[in-house]
C-alpha cells in the first residue's frame, strides 16, 4: 500500500507558485530594506560639516594689517544684482521696476543689460543691504543676488600707495598694485594675512604735514618717508597726489608713487655720501681745504655754487654751505672706482628689494667719465629714488651699516652690510647736526628730538635740459641724531616761492619745515626718549670745541 | 529551521531595523541642527568681518581728530611734556628734608584744598624745556 501519495499536479503547481511569490516578495523587501538602510545611513550630507565651517572663510582673500594690527585692507561679502535674460518675459517692465527700487541705477542702463543676448549678466555690483531687500521684495523671475567678495580699504587715500588695490576676476579679487599685488599669492589664501611695517599714526602725521606744505607752496606733488634705520622697516611712506582705492579703478601718471617709483637727481643731499666716502678712505678730513673761489671748468662744463662763498672752504664748510665746487673736488679725489663701489654698497646703483611692484630702477650713467664722478659728487648725473636716498643716509648714521629696506614688520634685519667705519659714521652725524645748527636745515630742529640732515634742491630735467623753474626740494634727516633711530625724507615737487619765503623756493624754506613739523609729533608715538639739557654734548667727543675754528674759517665757530 | 527560530530572527531583524531607523532619524535631526548652527556661525563671521571694517573706518586718524575737536578737545601729547627721571636735578647735601605733613581724614569746615600745602615741595622740574633750547 502506498501510504505516501504523491501530490496532485495542481497542488504541486500551486506550491511552486507560492514559493516563487514568497521569494519574489522577500527579494523585493530585501531590496527595499537595503535601499532604506542606505538612504537613512549612507546618504552623504550636503550641509557643510563643522570642520568645513571651522576652516571656511566668508571671503576669499586675506587681510593686510599695519604693525599694530590695524586693518588696512579686508574683504567683506557683498551681493551683486544678476539676471538670467532668457527667463525675463518683459524687459521694459522689469527694468522699470528695478530702476524704481534702485534709484541710483538708470532705467536705460538696466534695460541695456537685460537686453543682452546672454544666459547670465551682472546688472550692478556692491548692493547695500537696503538695495538687496528692495530687489528681493520685488520677487522678479530671472532676477537674483549673487554673493561676491568686496575688497575694502578702511583708510582709503592714507595707505593707497603702499597697500595698493585689486581688480575683480573670475577667481576673485586679484592684486594689481602695491602690497596687494606683491603679496597676491599669500593673500589669495583667506586664512593668511600680511603684516606691514608701517604705522598708521606716523603715516597720518606725515601725510597731513606734506599735504599742508604741498598746498601752501603750490607744489604739483610731494613724497615722504620715515624709516627705522636699524631694522630697515618703512614706518611711513606717503606720495601725493594720491587716490582712493575704494573708488578709483585706475590711476593716472601724476598719482604714481613718488617715494619709491620716481627716480631723480637728488642734488645736494648726495654731498653727505661724497664726504663720507672721502673720510672713510682717508682721502680727506673735516679740515681739508678746497678752493671754491671760482667756478670749476672741467671737460667743457662749468661747475658753480648756488650761493657761492667765493673762498677756500674746509670740507665741513663744503657741506654747511652746500658747495658744488667743493663736493666736485672731493669726488674727483675719491675717483670713479672707489666712489662707485661705495654707492653700490649703499644700494644706489641697483633696484632696491622693497616688497612693492612700484619701485624704480636708478638711472646710472652708461659711461662713467671723470666729469660724471664730479657731478655725482654733488648729486647730479645719477638718478635714484627718495627711498634709496633715505636708506643710504640712514646707513650713514646707523654706525655705517646698510640695512635692506622692507615693508614687512621685522624685529631685526635679515642681512646687513658695513659700508662706513663707526668713526666715519660719527663724523658724519656731527656733520649732519652742524647743517641743522648752522646751515640750511635749521627749521627741522626741535629741542626734544635733535635732528641732523641735509637739504637738496635739484632742477628737473625737461626735454633733456635742466629747467630752473622746476625744482625738486628735499630734506633727508636722521633723528634723534645723538642716538640715531629713524631717517626721514621730505620732498616737494615743483614748489613755488612765496612772499613769506622772501621769494625762495629752496628746500630750506619748504621741505625742511615739514620735517620740523613731523618729528616732534611722531617722537612721542615712536616712544623716543627726549633729549636732555646737554643733548649735543656727544659732539664734543667728535670735534672738541677748540678745533671748531679750524673747520669754520668764516668766523662762525 | 523551526518556525520559532524563524519568527525570532524576523522579529529581531524588524526590531533592529526599527532601531536603526530611529537612531538614524535622530542623527539626521541633529545634523540638521548642526548645519543650521554652522550656517549661523558663517553668517556671524561675515557680520564680524563687516564690523571690523567699520571699526577701522570709524577710527581713521582724521575721523578721530574731527570727533575729538567736536566733543573732547584733547590735544596731542607734546614732546615737552615728556621727561626722563635722570634729568631731575640731584638734591643737594644740605638741602632741608622735604616736609612730611600728615594727611588726616577730612572734617566739616575744611577747605577743599585742606591737605597740607603750606610748604611747597622742593621737587620741581627745572630747567624748563624752553631753557634747554
Amino acid at each position: 500500500m502506498n501510504r505516501h501519495r504523491s501530490p496532485s499536479p495542481a497542488l504541486a503547481l500551486a506550491r511552486k507558485r507560492l514559493a516563487f511569490g514568497i521569494l519574489a516578495f522577500a527579494a523585493s523587501l530585501s531590496i527595499l530594506s537595503v535601499k532604506l538602510v542606505g538612504l537613512s545611513t549612507l546618504t552623504p550630507d550636503k550641509q557643510p560639516s563643522t570642520e568645513q565651517v571651522r576652516s571656511e572663510h566668508p571671503v576669499q582673500r586675506g587681510d593686510i594689517i599695519d604693525r599694530n594690527g590695524r586693518l588696512l585692507a579686508t574683504s567683506i561679502v557683498s551681493r551683486a544684482l544678476v539676471a538670467w535674460p532668457p527667463q525675463i518675459d518683459d524687459v521694459e517692465v522689469v527694468a522699470a521696476q528695478l530702476a524704481g527700487a534702485l534709484p541710483w541705477l538708470s532705467f536705460e542702463e538696466i534695460r541695456q543689460r537685460l537686453s543682452l543676448s546672454r544666459k547670465f549678466v551682472f546688472v550692478a555690483r556692491r548692493l547695500t543691504p537696503q538695495d538687496q531687500k528692495a530687489v528681493l521684495d520685488l520677487g522678479l523671475p530671472g532676477i537674483g543676488l549673487k554673493p561676491e567678495d568686496m575688497r575694502i580699504y578702511p583708510y582709503g587715500r592714507l595707505t593707497a600707495h603702499v597697500v595698493g588695490r585689486t581688480k575683480p576676476s573670475d577667481a576673485g579679487p586679484v592684486g594689481n598694485a602695491g602690497a596687494e599685488q606683491r603679496f597676491n599669492a599669500i593673500l589669495s589664501d583667506p586664512a593668511q594675512s600680511v603684516q606691514l611695517s608701517m604705522d598708521i599714526r606716523i603715516q597720518h602725521i606725515l601725510r597731513e604735514e606734506l599735504a599742508r606744505a604741498m598746498e601752501y607752496f603750490s607744489a604739483i606733488g610731494a613724497a615722504g618717508l620715515v624709516l627705522d634705520i636699524r631694522t630697515g622697516e618703512v614706518q611711513a611712506m606717503v606720495s601725493l597726489p594720491d587716490f582712493d582705492p575704494n573708488r578709483q579703478a585706475s590711476m593716472d601718471e601724476t598719482q604714481a608713487n613718488r617715494a619709491s617709483l620716481l627716480v631723480a637727481e637728488m642734488g645736494s643731499t648726495f654731498k653727505l655720501l661724497t664726504l663720507a666716502t672721502a673720510l672713510d678712505q682717508g682721502i680727506s678730513s673735516l679740515t681739508s681745504r678746497f678752493d671754491a673761489t671760482t667756478p670749476i671748468r672741467a671737460f667743457g662744463h662749468r661747475i658753480g655754487d648756488y650761493r657761492g662763498q667765493n673762498r677756500v672752504l674746509s670740507a665741513a664748510e663744503v657741506i654747511i654751505h652746500s658747495s658744488n665746487i667743493g663736493a666736485a673736488q672731493i669726488a674727483e679725489k675719491i675717483g670713479a672706482t672707489v666712489f662707485r663701489d661705495y654707492l653700490d654698497k649703499l644700494g644706489l646703483m641697483s633696484r632696491p628689494a622693497l616688497e612693492l611692484p612700484e619701485v624704480g630702477h636708478p638711472i646710472v650713467p652708461r659711461t662713467w667719465r671723470p666729469l660724471t664722478t664730479m657731478t655725482v659728487g654733488f648729486g647730479h648725473g645719477l638718478s635714484v629714488s627718495p627711498l634709496q636716498t633715505a636708506a643710504a643716509i640712514g646707513a650713514l648714521a646707523n654706525d655705517g651699516v646698510a640695512v635692506p629696506v622692507t615693508l614687512l614688520r621685522r624685529a631685526a634685519p635679515a642681512q646687513v652690510q658695513r659700508v662706513f667705519s663707526p668713526e666715519t659714521s660719527d663724523k658724519m652725524r656731527w656733520m649732519m647736526r652742524q647743517v641743522v645748527l648752522r646751515g640750511s636745515g635749521s627749521r627741522a630742529d626741535n629741542a626734544s628730538y635733535p635732528v641732523g640732515g641735509k637739504t637738496g634742491t635739484a632742477e628737473k630735467v625737461v626735454n633733456g635740459r635742466y629747467d630752473r623753474s622746476k625744482r625738486l626740494s628735499s630734506f633727508v634727516g636722521v633723528f634723534p641724531i645723538a642716538e640715531p633711530r629713524y631717517s626721514i625724507f621730505i620732498m616737494l615737487d615743483e614748489p613755488k616761492a612765496r612772499k613769506e619765503t622772501f621769494g625762495f623756493a629752496t628746500a630750506a624754506w619748504n621741505a625742511v619745515p615739514v620735517a620740523g613739523a613731523v618729528i616732534p609729533r611722531v617722537g612721542p608715538i615712536l616712544n623716543l626718549p627726549t633729549a636732555g639739557p646737554d643733548s649735543d654734548a656727544w659732539m664734543q667727543d667728535i670735534v672738541p670745541e677748540p678745533f671748531l675754528s679750524q673747520l669754520f674759517t668764516d668766523g662762525e665757530a | 529551521m523551526s518556525t520559532r527560530t524563524t519568527a525570532f530572527w524576523c522579529v529581531s531583524a524588524a526590531a533592529m531595523a526599527a532601531g536603526l531607523f530611529t537612531v538614524s532619524d535622530h542623527v539626521r535631526d541633529h545634523k540638521e541642527q548642526l548645519a543650521e548652527l554652522n550656517q549661523l556661525v558663517l553668517a556671524e563671521r561675515e557680520r564680524i568681518q563687516v564690523l571690523r571694517s567699520e571699526l577701522a573706518y570709524l577710527t581713521q586718524p582724521q575721523t578721530l581728530e574731527i570727533q575729538n575737536a567736536r566733543a573732547l578737545s584733547l590735544v596731542p601729547i607734546e614732546a615737552d611734556q615728556l621727561h626722563r627721571s635722570s634729568f631731575l636735578p640731584a638734591r643737594t647735601a644740605n638741602a632741608p628734608e622735604p616736609p612730611r605733613n600728615r594727611v588726616r581724614a577730612g572734617r566739616d569746615g575744611d577747605s577743599i584744598s585742606g591737605l597740607p600745602t603750606e610748604t611747597p615741595s622742593r621737587l620741581s622740574f627745572s630747567p624748563s624745556a624752553e631753557e634747554w633750547r
